[in-house]
């Protein structure tokens, strides 16, 4: 029969134990992948998380370009629409004049 | 033994898992808020930058102020590389003098404003220039700038906004600070270790209380009244003047054309805000003559057939004497007003009680301000009983009442005898779609019975048709008034002057179903020739002959006067 020396039968001995600590593993394995899965979530949470708040700041920002655009317009709206521009090309462009009531003529209506 | 251990080892595993764990959703979720304010708390500090205002619209929905966003350009000089080629480049972009730019840029302040109020469109292209150069030290944020697009019409009734602080200062925007928002927001700074700002981060908006405005203010009337004011300066070159009309049923004010005014966009430019037409009050003259008969007929204490002898011109009481402008000798009580005689009005006001003709005045808003517009004067009205201060309070001189006060009155007269509050502002709006009502429509009382209405409405259109005002009637529509002349006291001589004058016209149109009271006056208004006589039909007709018949074309009312109407 072979004999073996003490390194040996250590090597043994510890080969022989790793199933049993491959089993406790085992055993485990499913907190570990829970503790995984849940670090992962988060990770995926703050990317999200990161990408819709991108999202929101490029819209803001278009939004705030639109508004001010907008109040820029309304604000030019309001000047070529003020009453001395109008009356100016009126008079000045189509030499247009304050009618005489005179020649005005009024239609009843019934309703 | 090896399988505890690893128990053991694989327990310490999971509790440092937990507690990370636990931890990141602390920070991440359960304090979010909290642990971010103390990261701002820390590294951040704080600038002020000035809040857009709300709108501000005339009654037919026309903007008569608006803040429109722009941005402030800013950099942290002692951090800016290339300085010479940031100002070339933005001297480009801002079209601004680059030596300016560099002046700043050179500067030894923490941080420097390189341009405030520019235009939002030029934000890409200065964004394009910070990070070309890589001058991460330069910023922008975002601001605002009150913009009136109509420049000085309604200056000084609506006021301005203080460019430093964005808060209104003079005129409705003032009074208005608590609907239209304003003022300053913060943006953050991030520091270094040593407290300096090197990074322009947050610009934090708080615009949520802002309301927009509808004034009752119509702009097409007020232009028309501009002009029509601004014909009056040209031929008279008065001090002051000012063209008020009001709705009589509403008591809103559609139009207040004052002289002078300013354009609130460049309002530093100007030194004088005075709005003339609540913020002065005036000596009003003849204006209080119908509220003398009024008084009579409603006491009983006058015979309206009765002629009345009008001393030639001339009367003493307590020994001073009082003029007219001409010599009358007998006038009926009608005559008295359309000729504006002041004896005849002093003989009836002579015969009445006079608390009671003091009491009167008052109860027709005299004396008071109608708190419709911020510094309001209240007129100066004191009950002196002695016979001559009567006499001269009967002809409006010794007491001063504002234009306002004078058309709400004469629109009672117009509106079947209660006095309204005059209303400025219609409503307030968040959403732009639903208005609602600041200040609904205030009756106090009413201030003349039917009789002596009926009469007053007769005589002051006879006062237009044929009596002091008739310069300024119309061909098509009729028109009720009573013009009124004070003499201004002169400290040079130390009495009441010849020459300068306080003119007025007052009255309201058409006279059967009144659309609008008018109120015209001029301070020390210039004679176009050295005979002339000034009174207040003559400066105020330009006015009525410029602007009647176009307000009532402009409202499509139909001419009332009898012979045209038949004619037609």
């Amino acid at each position: 029969m072979r004999r073996f020396n003490y390194q040996q039968r250590r090597d043994f001995a510890t080969i022989s134990e790793l199933p049993k600590d491959l089993r406790i593993l085992r055993k485990y394995l499913k907190y570990f992948i829970g503790f995984l899965t849940i670090a992962i979530a988060l990770v995926y949470y703050s990317y999200l998380n990161f990408q819709i708040e991108h999202e929101i700041t490029t819209l803001t920002k278009q939004k705030s370009m639109l508004i001010a655009e907008n109040y820029e317009l309304k604000k030019d709206i309001t000047v070529l629409s003020s009453p001395e521009r109008i009356g100016k090309i009126a008079k000045r462009k189509y030499k247009m004049k304050v009618a005489p009531y005179s020649e005005i003529k009024f239609i009843e209506s019934n309703e | 033994m090896n399988e505890k251990r690893t128990y053991i080892v694989v327990s310490v595993f999971i509790f440092a898992f937990l507690i990370v764990i636990i931890r990141l959703i602390n920070f991440q979720i359960i304090n979010q808020e909290k642990y971010l304010t103390y990261v701002k708390k820390q590294y951040y500090s704080k600038e002020k930058i000035i809040r857009p205002r709300g709108i501000v619209f005339d009654s037919k929905g026309k903007i008569l102020a608006i803040s429109v966003p722009t941005i402030k350009i800013f950099a942290i000089p002692r951090y800016v590389k290339n300085k010479e080629e940031v100002a070339k480049n933005l001297s480009i972009i801002l079209k601004k003098s680059k030596s300016e730019i560099l002046r700043k840029l050179n500067s030894k302040k923490r941080y420097v404003v390189l341009a405030d109020n520019v235009d939002k469109s030029l934000k890409p292209r200065i964004k394009k220039l910070i990070s070309d150069l890589k001058e991460w030290n330069i910023g922008i944020v975002e601001s605002s700038k009150r913009i009136y697009p109509y420049k000085d019409l309604i200056g000084n009734t609506l006021g301005f906004v203080n460019r430093y602080n964005g808060i209104g200062a003079e005129g409705l925007e003032y009074k208005l600070n608590k609907y239209l928002g304003g003022g300053f927001d913060e943006i953050s700074f991030l520091k270094d270790a040593s407290g300096n700002p090197f990074t322009i981060e947050k610009n934090k908006n708080n615009n949520k209380d802002i309301k927009n405005i509808y004034l009752t203010i119509d702009s097409n009337i007020q232009y028309m009244a501009e002009e029509a004011l601004r014909q009056l300066i040209k031929e008279r070159h008065p001090k002051e003047a000012l063209v008020l009309i009001v709705d009589p049923s509403t008591g809103d004010i559609l139009a207040n054309a004052t002289y002078p005014n300013y354009d609130p966009n460049r309002y530093w430019k100007y030194r004088r805000f005075k709005n003339i037409t609540f913020q002065s009050a005036y000596e009003i003259g003849s204006l209080a003559k119908p509220f003398i008969l009024a008084e009579a007929i409603d006491e009983n204490k006058i015979n309206l057939n009765k002629k009345i002898y009008c001393e030639n011109g001339k009367i003493i009481i307590d020994g001073v004497r009082i003029k007219d402008h001409k010599k009358f000798k007998y006038l009926t009580p009608r005559e008295i007003i359309v000729h504006s005689s002041n004896i005849g009005t002093i003989k009836i006001a002579l015969q009445l009680d006079p608390k009671k003709i003091y009491r009167r005045f008052k109860n027709l808003g005299f004396g008071k301000p109608t708190g419709v517009f911020p510094g309001e004067a209240s007129g100066l009205l004191k009950e002196d009983l002695r016979p001559v201060n009567v006499a001269y309070a009967s002809i409006g001189q010794s007491w001063t009442a504002t234009a306002i006060q004078v058309a709400m009155a004469y629109s009672a007269i117009a509106n079947g005898g209660y006095l309204l509050k005059p209303r400025l502002v219609k409503g307030f709006s968040t959403d732009g779609i639903e208005i609602k009502e600041l200040q609904p429509v205030e009756t106090k009382s009413k201030v003349f019975s039917d009789k002596s209405l009926r009469w007053l409405r007769k005589t002051l259109q006879l006062v237009v048709e044929e009596g002091t005002a008739r310069k300024g009637k119309s061909k098509y529509f009729t028109i009720a008034g009573k013009t009124g002349t004070a003499q201004k006291y002169d400290p040079k001589l130390k009495a009441l002057s010849n020459e300068k004058f306080y003119t007025w016209f007052a009255g309201f149109f058409p006279v059967h179903n009144p659309k609008y009271t008018i109120v015209i006056f001029a301070n020390e208004p210039k004679k176009i020739r050295k005979w002339e006589i000034i009174g207040g039909g003559k400066i105020s007709s330009v006015v009525m002959v410029n602007l009647i018949d176009r307000l009532m074309f402009y409202t499509k009312q139909k001419p009332d006067k009898l012979y045209f109407t038949q004619k037609r």
